[in-house]
């Protein structure tokens, strides 16, 4: 400690010590707009070979929301309005589950993660938004659509057998198409919200997804290490002198 | 105590700052190794370019300010609140680089989310998420739970004893040990201990649900993170509902609980001594707190109709209450259900859970049930004061690792620190009405959820969700696992450099 | 309540001690609130 250091406040010091908060901030927003420069330079693909032909329409495309209030008759009235066997989508049963309990109908989407056999048949994750559906796993693109939405959908006897393969991080899962009931408390899944399924058929079989490499960000990756090594041998140097 | 920071407070401040992010960057590369094991290369270099930054950032700080300084308390809190901060910052920045995030801002809520063990999600598509990206999200979950005790712990080691005795004086026992090295060692050692044995649990489980070993594995290293630093992330966009099985959700509600019973009263069972934990006013507090909310979820669940099962009570309700006490935010129902589904008695009693939260000098988050234990204690004592004579002198007590009195310090500590929650907790969901999107459920219900850490979410945030309520909640995450208190020694800092206070 | 320590004790009985009453806690939570739900059932039907 000099003996600088033991003088009262004077500009020159207070301007030291601005400097020493302004720096690592522009330093951060610099880091920032590097991170977001490098992310847009990522290469895309073209989504369309990824969207699934042959997916019937929704049976009933608004989606409304009801609650558990009395007196409030939009269950009844989806219910009433729903034909029977019709496809449900998954954010319109979660809108308002109690609307479609024990009804026959229509279920389609993605097997994601995996196939679970248990004793009598499977469960399977199917997954109907975007990614399912139309562009693809987010993989090699842009086209974010939010979070994955799906239902639980129980394949007895053996018909779990059909599906080749499931959705995982390289590779859109079968597209498959169920007949069943949904239940909104299931007693087999300890009051989950699930389809039992009773007839199925594969709308869309599995396809590999390829990452295309992005080039400039595995250049700045070496870049960077080396930077990083460098920087950690100049840190012991400093270290051992003081 | 006037705080008046100098040019050698920050230096001293950037110092333990790198040290942070060093720790932050080793992190990454565990990630990084599991990316080119899977040959996930884009994720790889992700990585690469982000545990650099932080390396680099990291060992220039801690190199070129390098001091043997002591740490006054005011140091202590402002490195704190600026390790969440910059942590969080730095650990979006793999997270950006994968394209699965909106913006910038949204994967600073991820990083933030994870290192406060909050567990709130914006990811797209996380389903078909890289294994080395859905692995680092948990990660961070640890690095946020048991890292930063260690950080906090190692920070007062530096500052000596007195910084010691300053920290504990909210009733918190941070001081399990006398010797905070041996403290740090014995939370490792219990938190290894989960881990192997809870691991193996859950392996053998999802075996039995119908995993393969290896997806098996996987799952079962990711929900342990998730579920015994109460974090809250899942691997799988459905969460605890992917895996249709009971013996997952108990094995994941025993490591919730573990998670949230304070590290001191992990010490109290290790030494074969249970009496301490249950004459504990924490968990006293929580026995009654849970039981109560519980039947209020149990009632309310049954009168709508929602489900008319033991087992579906059970394996819903209960679940739900154990994940929202705990501050984990595990969920077995999908999150807008809990709107249009689970009527309004229900909802609004986890929301009363997940207020209170967990015990302090846990993962666990919320106002925290000693702080609730001290105040009712404190309304007691107040009321006894009122109806006794004037000359009767009243002295409460109460158990917390010993036997304590309650002072008037301590009673103004809690109640401040569960004000401040409250009032944030209000003021998010005030914010959320904003948009004119989302109704008072909603909003009230999520606001909780974030400033508490919880992340059990009812739907409002999203991939989409407004940016300006995005930050708001970013901004609660850290407020809430700071506890507000490290918070106020980071801007009385700020408010002396921005007045010109410096000193030379 | 901290202040003794069995420091002599192997950690291993220590930890499977440890572990062991957490279970059993965790256990006596999990029957606690199976009661309260076969409890809400019955009066509920």
């Amino acid at each position: 400690m000099t003996r600088r250091d033991a003088m009262p406040s004077s500009p020159r010091r207070r301007g030291r010590t601005r400097w020493y908060l302004v720096t690592p901030l522009i330093g951060l927003a610099i880091i920032v707009a590097g991170v977001v420069w490098l992310e847009s330079l990522a290469p895309e693909v073209d989504t369309v070979d990824r969207r699934v032909e042959g997916v019937p329409p929704l049976a009933m495309p608004d989606e409304r929301a009801c609650t558990r209030q009395t007196g409030e008759g939009v269950a009844e009235e989806l219910r009433d309005a729903f034909p029977q066997g019709g496809r449900i989508g998954s954010t319109q049963v979660h809108l308002c589950p109690r609307a479609f309990d024990g009804l026959g109908v229509t279920y389609v989407g993605e097997v994601i993660g995996e196939v679970l056999p248990r004793r009598g048949g499977a469960w399977v994750q199917v997954n109907d938004d975007i990614y399912a559906l139309e562009v693809g796993p987010l993989v090699g693109h842009r086209e974010q659509d939010g979070f994955n939405t799906g239902m639980s959908v129980w394949l007895p006897d053996g018909l779990h057998q059909q599906i080749e393969a499931a959705g995982r991080p390289g590779r859109r899962g079968d597209v498959i198409l169920v007949r069943g009931t949904l239940h909104q408390a299931d007693p087999d899944d300890g009051g989950g919200i699930t389809v039992r399924a009773e007839e199925l058929e594969v709308l869309a079989e599995t396809i590999e997804i390829d990452d295309p490499l992005h080039v400039p960000q595995l250049i700045v990756a070496i870049v960077l290490a080396i930077a990083a090594l460098a920087t950690v041998a100049w840190s012991r140097r400093t270290a051992r002198r003081a | 105590m006037i705080l008046r920071p100098g040019a050698d407070d920050i230096r001293l401040i950037a110092f333990y700052l790198g040290k942070v992010l060093l720790g932050l960057g080793l992190v990454m590369l565990v990630p990084t190794v599991i990316a080119l094991f899977a040959q996930e290369w884009n994720s790889a270099t992700a990585f690469v370019v982000g545990a650099s930054l932080c390396i680099i950032v990291g060992s220039a700080s801690s190199a070129r300010f390098a001091t043997r300084r002591p740490l006054t308390w005011a140091h202590g809190m402002v490195i704190v609140a600026l390790a969440w901060l910059i942590g969080a910052v730095f650990a979006a920045i793999p997270m950006y680089l994968s394209g699965r995030f909106g913006d910038p801002l949204a994967a600073l809520f991820e990083a933030m989310s994870g290192l406060t063990t909050t567990g709130m999600s914006v990811i797209h598509d996380l389903d078909h998420t890289p294994l080395s990206e859905d692995l680092y999200r948990h990660l961070l979950q640890f690095a946020g739970g048991q890292g930063i005790v260690i950080v906090v712990l190692s920070l007062f080691a530096a500052g000596g004893a007195r910084i010691a005795s300053l920290y504990v004086s909210e009733a918190r026992d941070e001081r399990i040990l006398p010797n905070f090295i041996r403290t740090a060692r014995f939370i490792f050692m219990v938190a290894g201990t989960f881990l192997v044995l809870g691991t193996t649990a859950l392996f053998l489980a999802l075996l039995g649900a119908g995993f393969t070993p290896a997806r098996a594995i996987y799952h079962a290293i990711n929900l342990f993170f998730a579920s015994f630093d109460t974090g809250g992330f899942s691997v799988m966009q459905s969460s605890i509902i992917y895996y249709h099985s009971l013996s997952v959700e108990l094995i994941v509600m025993l490591l919730m609980m573990a998670g949230t019973l304070s590290f001191g009263l992990h010490f109290a069972l290790w030494n074969g001594n249970p009496r301490d934990v249950l004459r504990h006013l924490e968990t006293r507090t929580l026995a009654i707190t849970s039981t109560l909310f519980f039947a209020a979820v149990a009632f309310g669940l049954l009168r709508t109709g929602t489900y008319d099962s033991t087992e579906a009570l059970f394996r819903k309700g209960f679940f739900t209450l154990v994940s929202a006490v705990s501050s984990t935010g595990h969920q077995v129902n999908v999150g807008d259900t809990y709107l249009t589904d689970w009527g309004v008695l229900a909802p609004a009693a986890i929301v009363g859970a997940m207020a209170i939260g967990g015990m302090a000098s846990s993962t666990a988050g919320g106002i925290k049930a000693i702080r609730i234990g001290i105040a009712f204690k404190t309304l007691v004592h107040d009321v006894k004061r009122i109806l006794l004579p004037e000359s009767a002198l009243v002295v409460t007590t109460y158990h917390a690792g010993k036997r304590r009195t309650l002072r008037d310090e301590t009673s103004r500590a809690a109640t401040t620190v569960l004000l401040l929650f409250l009032v944030t907790h209000l003021f998010g969901a005030m914010v959320g009405l904003l948009y004119g999107e989302f109704d008072i459920t909603q909003t009230l219900f999520e606001s909780v959820s974030v400033g508490s850490n919880i992340g059990v979410s009812i739907g409002v945030v999203s991939p989409e969700m407004p940016h300006g309520l995005m930050a708001v909640y970013i901004v609660m995450m850290w407020l809430g696992r700071l506890e507000y208190v490290a918070v106020f020694a980071l801007m009385g800092y700020l408010l002396s450099l921005a007045r010109g206070k410096a000193k030379a | 309540m901290m202040a003794t320590t069995r420091r002599d004790e192997p950690w291993r009985r220590q930890a499977v001690r440890g572990v062991g009453l957490v279970i059993a806690l965790g256990l006596t939570v999990f029957a606690i609130g199976a009661l309260i739900s076969v409890a809400f059932v019955l009066v509920m039907g």
